[in-house]
C-alpha cells in the first residue's frame, strides 16, 4: 500500500505540481511534439506526392546499326522510341542526350577476343588506335561524362557473341541507365533462344523446365507487424528517453542552479527518499510523454492511411496500429524499468554536473548510448538470449521484439531482462542517494584539491595518491598492450615511439592535467646542473649495474625461454637495431623512452604511491612497475634495479630531470655497445 | 548549547591555491542570539554551513547536545532551521504549499502542519500574500515566507546567513524585527551579517572572524553601542590585516 503522506511522494507531488505549472516547459516538451507529427508527416507526404508527379528524367538510349530485334526490346525496356544514330561523326549531337550507348561494329579479328580487349584498354584515358574512331568517341564521351555507360556488339553473327560493356561506374545515373538496358538484353538473349529452338523446331517449353507460384499466407496486418514490431521498442524507448532528459536535468541540475535545493537539503528528508521522488517524477513525465507521442502519431498515421494507402501499409506507423494496443500495452510495461534505468543515469548525471550546461553536456553521449545499445532491437536475426538479457536497455528490446514478433511471449526472457535493469536502476538510485548526500553535490563549485574538476567528492591535497596512479599505469600497460598488437606492421620506429608518446607520456601529462596537479609537485622542475652532472655520471654505473644483473640472470634462469615470450615492442627494437641508423636508434630507444617513462614512473607512481604508503613503498612499487611496463621477463630484474636507483636519485632531487638524464645515458650507452657488437646476444 | 571544536575546513581554489576558509575554530555557543560578523572572505558562510552539516570539516566537530552535524545528517536536520541569502524558494508553490510541504516532511498529521502553519502565518503576517506563487512575491514577502519555512519545525538551531541581502530598508527592518521574535528559550541563533545595527538588534552576542579564525567573541554590548559598537568592530576586524 502506497503511503501518499511519505517523504517520497511528498517529494514526488511537490516536483510534479512545479513540472505541471511551468507552462512554457509544459507546452514545449509535451505538447510541440505531439503537434509537429502531423506537420512534419504531411510535409514528408507532400514531398513524396511531388516526387511522383515529377518522375526522373528517363535515361536516353543511343543505337548505332543495332539489330531490330534488338531495338524492339530496348524500346520497351525505355518505354519510347529510340533515336537511331548514324555513326557517322555527326552523331555528336544527338549523343549529347544519350546515357548508353549500342554501337554493333565490324571489329574484325578483335570480335573474338573482346574480353581481352577490354581487359587491356584503358578507356577513361585510353588512345585508340587508329581507324577506330568510334572508340575514341565513346572514350570522350565517357571521360566528359555525358555518356554512363556503351554497349558494343560485333557484328559478325557468331553463335556465342561477345559483349563488350563499358560504363561509368561511378557515374550517378548509373543504375537509372544499367537497369532497363539489363532488362532489354536479356529479353533479347531469350528472344534470340528462342528464334534458334523455333528454327530447330524444339518446343519453347525448353526454356523454363520449373514454374513457379509464390502464394503468401500471412495477412498483410501480420506482415506488417513482422516487420514494424522491431521498430515499436525502438520508437518507444527514444521517445521514453528524450523525454526523460529535461526533467531530470531540471529537477536536480536546475533546481540546484536555482538555489530551491539549498533549501530542500536542509530538511530533514533522507536523501533516498529525495532521490526516488525525484525519479518518479522524471519517470512519470517520460511515460505520459511516450503514450502522447504515440497517440498522436497513430492519429496522424490513421490520418494519413486514410488518404494515402500505399504509405498506411509500409510505414512503421502504421505498424504501431497494426501492432494494436495490447501490444503497446505491453511495451510500456516492460520498458518501464529500462525507463526506470535511464531516467536515473539521467537523474545521476544531473547531480554530478556542476550546471545544467554541464547536465547537458553529459546527457548528449547518454543519449547516444542509449540509443545504440536499443538499435540491437532492430539487428536482423538477433534472437534474445540469457547472457543478452543482462546487458540493460538491449535485453529488453530484444525480448520486447521477440513478444510482439512470435506467437508466444518469451516471458522468461523478459522477465530475466527486467530485473537486469530495474537492478542496475537500484545501484544508480543508491549511488545517487550517497552523492545527494556529499558535500561536492551541495557547492558543486566548492572545488576539493586533488582532481579538481572530475573527481569532486574526494577529500585530499593537490598530489595524486595511490590508486589514481595506478590507474593511470593501468592505462599506459593497457595502451602499450593494445598499441604494440595494432601496430604490429607498423615501421619499427613507429611501433616503438607511438606507444611511448600516447600511452605513456600523455596519460601521465593528462592525469597532471585533470587533477590540476602543479607540474614541479610531479618533479616537472629544474633541478640544477649538480643534479644533472651526477645524472650523468650514474648512467655508465647503471649499465654495468645492468649488465651483471643480465649476466647472473643469465645463469640462473632460462633467458631463450624468456626470450621467447618477449612482447612485440620487444622484437621492435631489435628491428630497430638492425634497420634503423644510430640516431634514430638514440632518438627511438635512448631518449625519448628516459623522457616518457620518468613522466609516468618517476613522475605519477612515484608521487602518488608515496602519498598513499610513503617513500619507501613508493621506491619500490613504482621501479616494480617500472620494470613490468617494459613487459619483457628478459629485463625485469634489470629494469627493476634501475627503477629503484633513478627513484631514489628522483627523491634525493626533486626532480625528476636527473632520472631522466641517466635513463637516456643508461640507453644510449646500451645502444652504442650493441651497435659496435661489444654485448653478446640477448 | 553548540559547541564547535577545532573546526577546520580548506578548499582548493585554482587562483588562490588551498584556501584555510575555517581554521581552527573553537566555540561555545550558548542559547540565544550571536551574531557572526567579518570581512568578506573570513569564512562565515563556510562556518554556517558547517554548522548547519552542509559542509563536511576537514577536522573537528559541530555538536548541539549529542548531535553531530557531520554524522547524524537527518536528525541534525530536525532540529535544524537554515536560511542563507543563496537559499531560494521554489518559485511556482505558493508559501501555503511551501510550509505543508516542509510539515509533510516533517512527517507531522495534517492538522498539526495546519496549525503550525497558521501560527507562522500570523507572526509573520503572511496572510495577504499565502495562496500567492512566490514568483510573485516581493523579495521582502518571499524572505519572510522563507524565514517562516525555517521555524515551522520550533528548530533548536537556527542559522541565518545574511538573510537581509537584497532586502531594501523597510523590508530588511522587517525581517529584523521578525528576527528578533524568533527568539526561544533553548534555541541556538546564529545570525551572519555585515550591518553593525543588525547585530545590535538581534545578537546578544558577537563573534568575529578574521581569516577563518576567531578573532573576537563576547557580549555585544562589552564593545559598545551604535557607530561606538561599528567602530569597535571595525577596528578588531582590521587589526589582523595591518601585518607585523
Amino acid at each position: 500500500m502506497i503511503d501518499l503522506r511519505s517523504p517520497v511522494w511528498t517529494i514526488f507531488r511537490k516536483d510534479g505540481r512545479e513540472l505541471l505549472r511551468d507552462r512554457r516547459a509544459l507546452f514545449i516538451n509535451l505538447l510541440l511534439p505531439m503537434l509537429l507529427y502531423p506537420v512534419l508527416l504531411l510535409f514528408a507526404v507532400q514531398v513524396a506526392q511531388v516526387t511522383q508527379v515529377q518522375p526522373r528524367q528517363r535515361p536516353q538510349l543511343g543505337l548505332v546499326g543495332a539489330p531490330s530485334t534488338l531495338r524492339d526490346r530496348l524500346e520497351q525496356a525505355a518505354q519510347r522510341t529510340l533515336p537511331q544514330l548514324d555513326g557517322s561523326p555527326a552523331v555528336h549531337a544527338p549523343l549529347d542526350a544519350t546515357r548508353a550507348l549500342f554501337e554493333v561494329r565490324d571489329l574484325g579479328a578483335d570480335a573474338t577476343q573482346l574480353g581481352a580487349l577490354a581487359a587491356e584498354l584503358d578507356w577513361r584515358s585510353g588512345d585508340p588506335k587508329p581507324g577506330q574512331a568510334w572508340k575514341a568517341r565513346v572514350v570522350a564521351s565517357l571521360r566528359d561524362r555525358k555518356l554512363v555507360q556503351a554497349v558494343v556488339m560485333p557484328a559478325v553473327s557468331a553463335r556465342t557473341a561477345p559483349l563488350l560493356i563499358v560504363q561509368d561506374s561511378a557515374h550517378g545515373e548509373l543504375f537509372d541507365v544499367s537497369g532497363p538496358v539489363d532488362r532489354a538484353l536479356a529479353r533479347w538473349r531469350r528472344d534470340l533462344v528462342e528464334r534458334e529452338l523455333t528454327r530447330r523446331g524444339q518446343p519453347l517449353a525448353l526454356l523454363d523446365p520449373i514454374a513457379v507460384h509464390t502464394v503468401g499466407a500471412a495477412t498483410l496486418a501480420e506482415a506488417v507487424r513482422t516487420h514494424a514490431a522491431p521498430m515499436l521498442p525502438f520508437v518507444v524507448l527514444v521517445l521514453a528517453v528524450a523525454a526523460a532528459m529535461a526533467p531530470a536535468v531540471d529537477l536536480v541540475a536546475g533546481e540546484r542552479d536555482r538555489g530551491t535545493l539549498e533549501m530542500l537539503l536542509s530538511l530533514p528528508v533522507r536523501r533516498r527518499d529525495l532521490v526516488i521522488g525525484k525519479l518518479l517524477v522524471v519517470l512519470a513525465s517520460a511515460v505520459v510523454a511516450v503514450v502522447l507521442n504515440l497517440l498522436s502519431l497513430a492519429l496522424t498515421a490513421g490520418l494519413l492511411a486514410g488518404q494515402l494507402p500505399a504509405l498506411g501499409s509500409e510505414s512503421p506507423l502504421a505498424g504501431i496500429l497494426e501492432v494494436g494496443l495490447p501490444a503497446l500495452g505491453l511495451a510500456l510495461v516492460v520498458l518501464l524499468p529500462v525507463v526506470a534505468l535511464v531516467a536515473a543515469a539521467g537523474v545521476a548525471l544531473s547531480g554530478y554536473a556542476q550546471s545544467v550546461k554541464e547536465a547537458q553536456m553529459y546527457l548528449t553521449p547518454l543519449m547516444l548510448v542509449v540509443t545504440f545499445t536499443g538499435l540491437v532491437a532492430v539487428v536482423p536475426h538477433a534472437r534474445p538470449s540469457l547472457a543478452l538479457d543482462l546487458i540493460p536497455v538491449a535485453g529488453t528490446l530484444l525480448a520486447l521484439r521477440e513478444a510482439l514478433q512470435s506467437p508466444s511471449v518469451p516471458w522468461l526472457h523478459l522477465t530475466v531482462a527486467s530485473l537486469a535493469n530495474a537492478a542496475a536502476a537500484l545501484v544508480l538510485v543508491g549511488w545517487c542517494a550517497q552523492m545527494f548526500d556529499r558535500e561536492a553535490f551541495r557547492y558543486p563549485r566548492l572545488v576539493r584539491a586533488g582532481w579538481g574538476r572530475f573527481a569532486r567528492f574526494r577529500r585530499g591535497e593537490a598530489l595524486p595518491d595511490g590508486p589514481e596512479a595506478l590507474l593511470v599505469f593501468a592505462v599506459a600497460v593497457a595502451g602499450m598492450t593494445l598499441g604494440g598488437g595494432l601496430l604490429a606492421e607498423a615501421p619499427p620506429w613507429l611501433l616503438v615511439t607511438l606507444p611511448l608518446v600516447a600511452f605513456v607520456a600523455l596519460p601521465a601529462l593528462g592525469h597532471a592535467w585533470l587533477g590540476a596537479y602543479p607540474l614541479p609537485a610531479l618533479g616537472v622542475r629544474w633541478p640544477g646542473w649538480a643534479w644533472l652532472g651526477a645524472g650523468v655520471a650514474l648512467a655508465p654505473v647503471a649499465v654495468a649495474l645492468s649488465l651483471g644483473l643480465g649476466w647472473l640472470q643469465a645463469h640462473l634462469v632460462d633467458v631463450h625461454a624468456l626470450e621467447q615470450a618477449g612482447a612485440p615492442v620487444e622484437k621492435a627494437v631489435r628491428a630497430l637495431d638492425d634497420a634503423g641508423g644510430i640516431a634514430l636508434q638514440l632518438l627511438c630507444l635512448a631518449v625519448l623512452p628516459a623522457v616518457c617513462e620518468e613522466l609516468l614512473c618517476r613522475g605519477t607512481l612515484l608521487v602518488g604511491i608515496s602519498r598513499s604508503l610513503g617513500r619507501g613503498w613508493g621506491v619500490v612499487l613504482s621501479a616494480l612497475l617500472f620494470a613490468l611496463l617494459h613487459q619483457s621477463p628478459l629485463r625485469l630484474a634489470p629494469q627493476a634495479m634501475l627503477g629503484v636507483v633513478l627513484a631514489v636519485m628522483t627523491l634525493r632531487s626533486r626532480s625528476i630531470a636527473p632520472a631522466a638524464v641517466a635513463h637516456a645515458g643508461h640507453n644510449a650507452l646500451l645502444v652504442v655497445a650493441h651497435a659496435q657488437g661489444w654485448l653478446p646476444d640477448g | 548549547m553548540l559547541e564547535l571544536h577545532d573546526l577546520h575546513k580548506a578548499y582548493f581554489d585554482p587562483g588562490r591555491g588551498v584556501v584555510r576558509a575555517v581554521d581552527g575554530v573553537d566555540l561555545q555557543v550558548p542559547a540565544g542570539v550571536t551574531a557572526v560578523m567579518g570581512a568578506n572572505g573570513a569564512g562565515k558562510t563556510t562556518l554556517l554551513r558547517l554548522v548547519a552539516g552542509l559542509l563536511d570539516p576537514d577536522r573537528g566537530q559541530v555538536r548541539l547536545g549529542d548531535l553531530d552535524a557531520a554524522k547524524d545528517g537527518e536528525r541534525w536536520r530536525q532540529n535544524l532551521g537554515y536560511l542563507a541569502a543563496t537559499t531560494r524558494l521554489p518559485p511556482l508553490a505558493t508559501p501555503r504549499e511551501l510550509l505543508r510541504f516542509v510539515g509533510a516532511l516533517h512527517g507531522w498529521p495534517s492538522p498539526e502542519t495546519d496549525a503550525r502553519v497558521a501560527a507562522r502565518v500570523d507572526q509573520f503576517g503572511l496572510g495577504p500574500f499565502l495562496d500567492q506563487r512566490i514568483a510573485t512575491l516581493s523579495t521582502g514577502q518571499t524572505q519572510r515566507a522563507n524565514l517562516a519555512r525555517t521555524l515551522l519545525g520550533d528548530p533548536t538551531l537556527l542559522v541565518l546567513d545574511e538573510p537581509t541581502t537584497g532586502l531594501d530598508v523597510l523590508a530588511a527592518a522587517q525581517l529584523v524585527a521578525a528576527v528578533q521574535a524568533c527568539r526561544a528559550p533553548d534555541r541556538v541563533l546564529l545570525y551572519c551579517t555585515h550591518v553593525p545595527a543588525e547585530a545590535e538588534a538581534v545578537a546578544d552576542r558577537l563573534v568575529l572572524l578574521r581569516a577563518g579564525k576567531v578573532a573576537w567573541s563576547g557580549a555585544v554590548a562589552d564593545l559598545g553601542r551604535g557607530a561606538d559598537l561599528a567602530q569597535a568592530i571595525a577596528g578588531l576586524l582590521a587589526a589582523g590585516q595591518e601585518g607585523p
